[in-house]
């Protein structure tokens, strides 16, 4: 947890004065610049690579083993997450999520990057491979 | 003691080597070209990626608990690079594992050898 004695205690050199220690929450605080939800514009362009993807893979994925998937990732990064954040692996900038937190995490976190990842990796390779087979068939 | 470093190597890699060691040899040649494939294209975008997040100010890292083990690529910590390129062929092998654990009955090619 960050050591934080007193209100407020900076951090790393180069972020000397964004990152402060939140002794209530046990976690960082990190703002800076005008707010605006990075987090969800920035995956809006890979919503428009996967979907084609999946329309042309999704007879041949694995519904069943992609849920399993993503269910794992989400029950391990949430813990997994929980800890970094507390330690200050990484502190993400307030101005630039949603705002609402579960457990601390981003409630972007697990709602969307924690399936979303997966999901995408998954269909890529499904995508790949479909590619593959097809450019060795006579 | 660097831990975002060592926790990552726990949950992402050793697992992606020990799921790596039973399914490699039973998957088919199309399957681990399209692993490798995207293996690649994965580590090039969130690579890329990671700096974008970044530049747009979107995370930051602090060492004030934990240290960083001090390697930077053009000034980002290797250890969102552990993170990234871990988590796809994770994603990847989580996925052959279930599919072969449960066997998609619509699916008209097998992912074995």
């Amino acid at each position: 947890m960050p050591e934080s004695d007193g209100e407020e205690k900076t951090t790393d050199k180069k972020d000397e004065e964004l990152v402060t220690g939140n002794s209530e929450t046990s976690q960082f605080d990190f703002r800076k610049g005008k707010w605006w939800p990075a987090t969800i514009i920035l995956v809006i362009p890979f919503v428009f690579i996967v979907l084609p993807l999946y329309r042309a893979i999704r007879h041949e994925m694995n519904g069943r083993a992609t849920l399993a998937t993503i269910l794992l990732f989400e029950a391990v990064m949430l813990f997994a997450e929980h800890f970094s954040l507390g330690r200050g692996h990484w502190v993400w900038n307030d101005s630039r999520i949603l705002g609402w937190r579960i457990w601390g995490i981003p409630i972007e976190e697990p709602l969307l990057y924690y399936w979303f990842g997966p999901f995408l990796v998954i269909t890529i390779m499904l995508a790949v491979r479909r590619a593959v087979r097809d450019r060795r068939k006579p | 003691m660097p831990l975002y470093f060592i926790t990552y190597i726990i949950l992402f890699w050793i697992p992606v080597f020990i799921l790596a060691g039973f399914l490699w040899k039973g998957m088919d040649e199309a399957t681990r070209k399209a692993f490798w494939i995207t293996v690649a294209i994965m580590s090039g975008l969130t690579f890329a990626m990671e700096y974008v997040y970044i530049w747009l100010d979107v995370w930051t890292f602090t060492q004030s608990v934990d240290p960083l083990i001090g390697i930077r690529i053009w000034g980002v910590p290797i250890e969102e690079f552990e993170f990234w390129f871990g988590a796809s062929p994770l994603f990847m092998l989580l996925y052959l594992a279930f599919d072969r654990c449960w066997p998609n009955s619509v699916k008209k090619e097998s992912t074995h050898a």
